[in-house]
């Protein structure tokens, strides 16, 4: 059985860790939004993308570091406060967090399939979201998910690609919009 | 494992770049003859976009509750406090 999500100790390293990114990184980041004329929730938006940005290119090996940590995040959310004041500023009307999130522009089915996947199918999403995501060791998601060993985990990875993308061949049946 | 796990292995090694390049240029010389296979990697394809889809909600839900810690509890005030004097009203 897999365990739950909040109980693995990555998820807490991670908080940890945002802890304290935020707390060494967002007062220059909040600075420089208020000077530009940003509200609080919009530096705390794009605070929040590029630590997604921060995060994902650390964890997949791409992230290249040329100055410290904080300066990184600083550059990345000026550039993206400035995307968007730039789109703010045409007549092109374009959903929150654009910059990052293909989550928002998705198509209405898309959504659907993923309520249902949180929902019915979370303990796979987990597993695939912590190999394909998060890019843990594979002996750190054995020992977080509970599994006999490394070669259990594979083979439950495998199974759990292989139901949701038969989830996915059966609701692409039923919506018109899937895999267009 | 079973067969239908290999074929799943198989895909994802192609879709994730663990092929060598003569590998991965046979591998898709074979999907454009066998239409079943090509309907599987498209598949498998928005399974790896549905997960990062449904791991970039569960970060963003993530930091929101760090956001909303650092900005209530005691401990944090002198953080909470620099960061909304920016905003306050001249």
């Amino acid at each position: 059985m897999l365990r739950e999500e909040n109980n693995r100790s990555s998820v807490k390293l991670r908080e940890q860790r945002f802890i304290t990114l935020y707390k060494t990184s967002f007062p220059t980041v909040a600075s420089h939004i208020s000077k530009m004329g940003g509200s609080f929730e919009e530096a705390k938006d794009v605070f929040q993308d590029a630590l997604v940005i921060f995060y994902e290119k650390q964890q997949n090996g791409t992230l290249e570091l040329k100055t410290s940590e904080p300066a990184y995040l600083f550059g990345v959310a000026r550039h993206l406060w400035f995307r968007k004041y730039r789109n703010e500023n045409k007549l092109i009307s374009l959903p929150p967090h654009a910059e990052i999130s293909d989550f928002d522009q998705s198509a209405p089915s898309k959504k659907k399939i993923l309520r249902y996947l949180e929902t019915a199918g979370q303990k796979c999403m987990e597993l695939l979201k912590a190999f394909y995501y998060d890019h843990l060791q594979l002996e750190q998601i054995a020992q977080e998910f509970g599994f006999s060993g490394t070669r259990s985990a594979t083979v439950q990875k495998f199974k759990c690609l292989e139901k949701v993308r038969n989830k996915i061949k059966e609701k692409s049946l039923v919506y018109e919009d899937f895999l267009e | 494992m079973k067969t239908s796990l290999n074929e799943t292995k198989v895909i994802d090694n192609y879709l994730n770049g663990k092929f060598d390049p003569q590998q991965q240029l046979l591998f898709r010389a074979d999907l454009l003859i066998n239409a079943r296979m090509a309907a599987i990697c498209e598949q498998q394809q928005y399974t790896y976009d549905l997960v990062k889809s449904y791991a970039r909600k569960q970060l963003k839900a993530e930091l929101e509750t760090i956001h909303q810690k650092l900005f209530s509890e005691r401990q944090h005030k002198s953080f909470r406090k620099k960061v909304l004097s920016f905003f306050k009203m001249a």
